[in-house]
């Protein structure tokens, strides 16, 4: 009887001490910092009747582990019936020096306190109205970033969101040569 | 004797592919009597759909304990290639190895006994993020009876034929070679990791004896 009691009581001591050091590790936070994002530039290319916003966002880990971005995907909030004539193309990639431009995420790792900075690209057109008429009835479009984040204590799907003000035009150089060239 | 080691760079290998007919296309025109033909391990397991997804894969209490005990940088502290390893070696198998290495780390001051005991798989797999896009998403498995492999490329193309796994940290481990391969000669050429680690898209070396 008593060595059933004292194995009961190693069992129990050794499964609370695993229990406590499994809690006591803690788990990866990794976010789309979209409170931080930084260069946003919306510029209009009436030529192409197009709007084209770009922004970097951080992507940290403010957890105790590390995880990975295993799969990213951004789409736009629904803005109105003037959706129904809108393409909207969004990719968003991580910044490095051979970046892909084919809107293909590879897999991540990010560990604990790591950052990267993320380039989120979204071209928005419409097939009948013209962008000044686009921004009057949408001046702000939200995009929405599900991003799934596989860490050393499960599956996890995450969601961030940013809007972005397709009002606050800001003219390329590139357009700006071509107005000073005509 | 000078060696010549030339890497093949072959499509995106896929679990559609035929491993022979890949190296008949890529590799035919270029082999010659004597050369050794070293597939690497991943694209071995790739033709033979050893992936899985994370997604699919619930790991079971023991993954999620034991994983934690793992250093961040290997594969097996994700419980989900740990439980895909577990699938595959038996629970028990990975547990007992797990708490033996335990005993051994503290009293022998003893490393990497867990991989020795818990099976091939544990030191084969590689976990999302460890192979080239688009298998960068999946768990990948070392692969299935890789002698065979070798022998039957030795059939097909009558030479001598290896699998490795080598990586950039100057590891390389032969998984299987056929009668003639100098292993002490791969193991000193694949250190260097001739066939790269990242998306070089060279699965193929030959290994050529020059005079």
């Amino acid at each position: 009887m008593s060595f059933l009691v004292a194995f009961l009581a190693c069992a129990g001591t050794l499964s609370a001490a695993l229990a406590l050091y499994y809690w006591q590790l803690g788990n990866q936070n990794i976010i789309f910092d979209t409170d931080a994002v930084q260069d946003m530039v919306v510029q209009h290319d009436p030529e192409k009747n197009e709007i084209i916003c770009r922004c970097l966002i951080p992507l940290t880990n403010r957890g105790e582990q590390q995880g990975m971005v295993n799969n990213v995907f951004c789409q736009p909030v629904y803005c109105g019936k003037i959706m129904k004539g809108m393409e909207i193309k969004s990719h968003i990639s991580v910044v490095k020096e051979q970046a892909r431009e084919n809107g293909y995420w590879e897999s991540l790792i990010v560990k604990k306190d790591a950052c990267f900075l993320t380039k989120l690209e979204v071209r928005i057109r419409h097939n009948s109205v013209d962008i000044s008429t686009l921004i009057r009835q949408v001046p702000r479009l939200t995009i929405v970033i599900y991003y799934q984040v596989v860490g050393r204590k499960g599956i996890q799907w995450k969601l961030a969101e940013l809007p972005l003000p397709l009002k606050e035009a800001q003219v390329p150089a590139e357009l700006n040569q071509k107005k000073v060239v005509e | 004797m000078p060696v010549q080691v030339i890497p093949v760079q072959t499509k995106l290998v896929t679990p559609d592919d035929d491993l022979l007919e890949v190296i008949s296309e890529y590799c035919g025109p270029l082999l010659q009597k004597g050369d050794i033909l070293v597939a690497a391990e991943t694209m071995v397991a790739i033709t033979q759909g050893r992936l899985i997804r994370p997604e699919n894969v619930k790991p079971g209490i023991w993954a999620l304990l034991i994983s934690q005990f793992i250093h961040q940088d290997g594969s097996l502290s994700s419980p989900f290639a740990l439980q895909a390893v577990m699938n595959e070696e038996g629970t028990l198998r990975v547990v007992t190895a797990f708490i033996a290495s335990v005993f051994t780390r503290v009293f022998l001051r003893r490393k990497g006994d867990f991989y020795r005991l818990a099976g091939k798989q544990a030191a084969l797999v590689d976990d999302i993020t460890g192979t080239t896009p688009p298998f960068d998403k999946y768990i990948v498995m070392g692969p299935k009876e890789p002698e065979k492999v070798v022998t039957a490329i030795k059939e097909r193309f009558g030479i001598e034929a290896a699998i490795v796994d080598a990586n950039d940290l100057g590891r390389a481990n032969i998984l299987a070679a056929t009668e003639g391969v100098d292993q002490k000669l791969l193991l000193r050429l694949f250190k260097k990791n001739p066939a790269g680690n990242a998306d070089q898209q060279t699965p193929l070396v030959i290994v050529r004896r020059t005079r």
